[in-house]
């Protein structure tokens, strides 16, 4: 197995640099919200997280079609890459929106369509895990594990809208949750620096995490073909 | 050559068509036969109906909002277990093989199981909504109910068949069908539950429409998906 | 109207995140570990039996 790659270390190390940076600005640059207090700022990241959720999200559906299409198990590592990884930041958003919920609007949990559709999400992904557990060849768990990513991605917008869709049929009248969840409230110019910048750190942190569980999926798959080898 | 291409391919049409029914009347003349797999959905169902009554204290006024949620929830249940069932016999009995070795389109085998596991379900359907309507004096016979129900029925078995497809080949099975399937319904059951129950207060049309367009959009893209990704789960 | 103090949650929020992300990275080492030795473990099985 070939080494950690120079470019790989280097970003490793630019990652968490730059999570110190965002560190700092969220705990210093970034204003106090009037309304909400030091609780708002946990949108940053809590927006960031989401973001790179969903980059995991479309990397995974992008992958399992392709896997089908080509059959190169390659895309098979990507896709469970993408799963996993996407897995931990929705994880993330989900808990920090939740944190963030309740002193602001009195409720752990809102219902609204973002953090009800990212819940459904995360059942999808590990209902996925599940499936792959329960099977032997590997070739068929690629097989399963494309289509039903595939499935699971196409629902999940579908889902969005029909929760979107009944939210707005029926307002639930939580303190002020329609505005904000909506991201719609105003924000100064140092509150949107922040936000940005968290974005792009955590994009590079998603790169660096994604390149590193790549890499121990083809190891994986090192190991079990040689397994399989010596075994006959 | 033209001649014999476009006859080539009404007559593939043809023999398309006559696998699929060939495989759904398979199925239920098994079943017209045993009635198995229909008893159990069906007394499956009435317990749930049952066991609502106790856990939900459905009185008069709770019970017209309620009705449309209780009745998919039972749907959602019995039809897992006629899925799981249905594509079970077929793996076991060796059914399966035997298919897939005959010289038919992969995706015929598809739409044959989901057309059986729809009559399955719809037969459930028929028998539970006048049972229901007895037991809670409501009258839910209605033929806009109805078509809503045919509408999420036919979206849950398309999918339903497909993951029933992929669960029966792993270790865990019968389990692994509800896990798969019920994340990715809740746009059929979310929009079900709501024109269901638009329908049962009499809502205008406009404000049922868009939830029946979510279902038809919804039906359409699964079944398409289905036919282009089936061959891909039973390949050996 | 005074600006609520809800720094405890801001706190405990991000202690999650951080929380989260370290047990996520050490789980890829761990891994990454693990399935090291099993590939020498496995190399020198190979060249035993050769």
């Amino acid at each position: 197995m070939t080494p950690t790659p120079r470019a790989l270390r280097v970003l490793e190390i630019v990652s968490f640099l730059l999570l110190c940076a965002a560190v700092w600005m969220v705990f210093f640059y970034a204003p106090l919200e009037a309304v909400m207090g030091a609780v708002q700022k946990v949108f940053y990241f809590h927006v960031a997280n989401a973001w790179v959720g969903m980059l995991g999200f479309i990397a995974a559906g992008v992958s399992g079609i392709i896997y089908l299409r080509t059959h190169d198990m390659k895309w098979d590592i990507v896709e469970v890459a993408a799963v996993e990884i996407s897995l931990v930041f929705f994880f993330i958003a989900i808990v920090t929106g939740s944190i963030w919920a309740y002193p602001a609007w009195n409720t752990w949990w809102t219902w609204d369509p973002r953090l009800t559709t990212a819940a459904i999400l995360e059942l999808i992904y590990i209902a996925y895990m599940l499936l792959r557990q329960g099977i032997e060849d590997p070739e068929r768990r690629a097989r399963f594990g494309a289509v039903y990513a595939l499935i699971g991605g196409l629902s999940v917008p579908l889902t969005f809208m029909s929760i979107r869709l009944f939210r707005t049929i029926h307002p639930v009248v939580v303190g002020g949750a329609n505005a904000a969840a909506q991201g719609g409230f105003d924000m100064a110019p140092k509150m949107l620096h922040s936000m940005f910048f968290a974005l792009a750190v955590f994009t590079v942190i998603f790169i660096t995490l994604f390149w590193h569980r790549i890499r121990i999926g083809i190891l994986a798959q090192t190991v079990e073909q040689l397994k399989l080898k010596l075994t006959q | 050559m033209n001649r014999s291409a476009t006859r080539n391919s009404s007559t593939r049409a043809g023999s398309f068509l006559r696998a699929v029914g060939a495989i759904a009347w398979k199925d239920l003349a098994a079943e017209l036969r045993s009635r198995e797999l229909l008893s159990a959905m069906l007394v499956f169902a009435l317990l749930v109906i049952l066991i609502f009554n106790f856990a939900l204290e459905l009185d008069v006024k709770t019970r017209a909002t309620i009705t449309a949620g209780v009745l998919w929830v039972t749907f959602a249940f019995a039809g897992t277990l006629g899925l799981n069932r249905s594509m079970a016999v077929e793996k076991d009995r060796g059914c399966l093989d035997g298919l897939l070795l005959a010289p038919v389109d992969r995706t015929a085998i598809y739409f044959g199981k989901v057309i059986s596991n729809l009559a399955f379900m719809l037969i459930v359907e028929a028998i539970v909504l006048p049972v229901y309507s007895i037991l809670y004096n409501t009258n839910l016979l209605s033929l806009g109910l109805i078509g809503v129900i045919l509408l999420g029925s036919i979206g849950y078995v398309a999918v339903g068949t497909l993951l029933s497809s992929m669960a029966v080949q792993t270790r865990t099975r019968d389990v692994m069908l509800p896990i798969l399937l019920f994340p990715v319904i809740v746009p059929v059951l979310v929009a079900a539950v709501k024109a269901s129950s638009g329908v049962l207060q009499g809502l205008p049309m406009d404000e049922i429409l868009p939830w029946l367009n979510l279902l038809v959009v919804y039906d359409v893209i699964f079944i398409a998906i289905a036919f282009m990704v089936f061959d891909y789960v039973v390949e050996e | 109207m005074s600006t609520p103090d809800t720094t405890r949650f801001f706190y405990s929020a991000y202690a999650i995140i951080f929380v989260t992300l370290t047990f996520y990275v050490i789980s890829l080492i761990v891994r990454w570990n693990n399935l090291r030795n099993e590939l020498d473990a496995l190399n020198e099985l190979e060249t035993d039996s050769k």
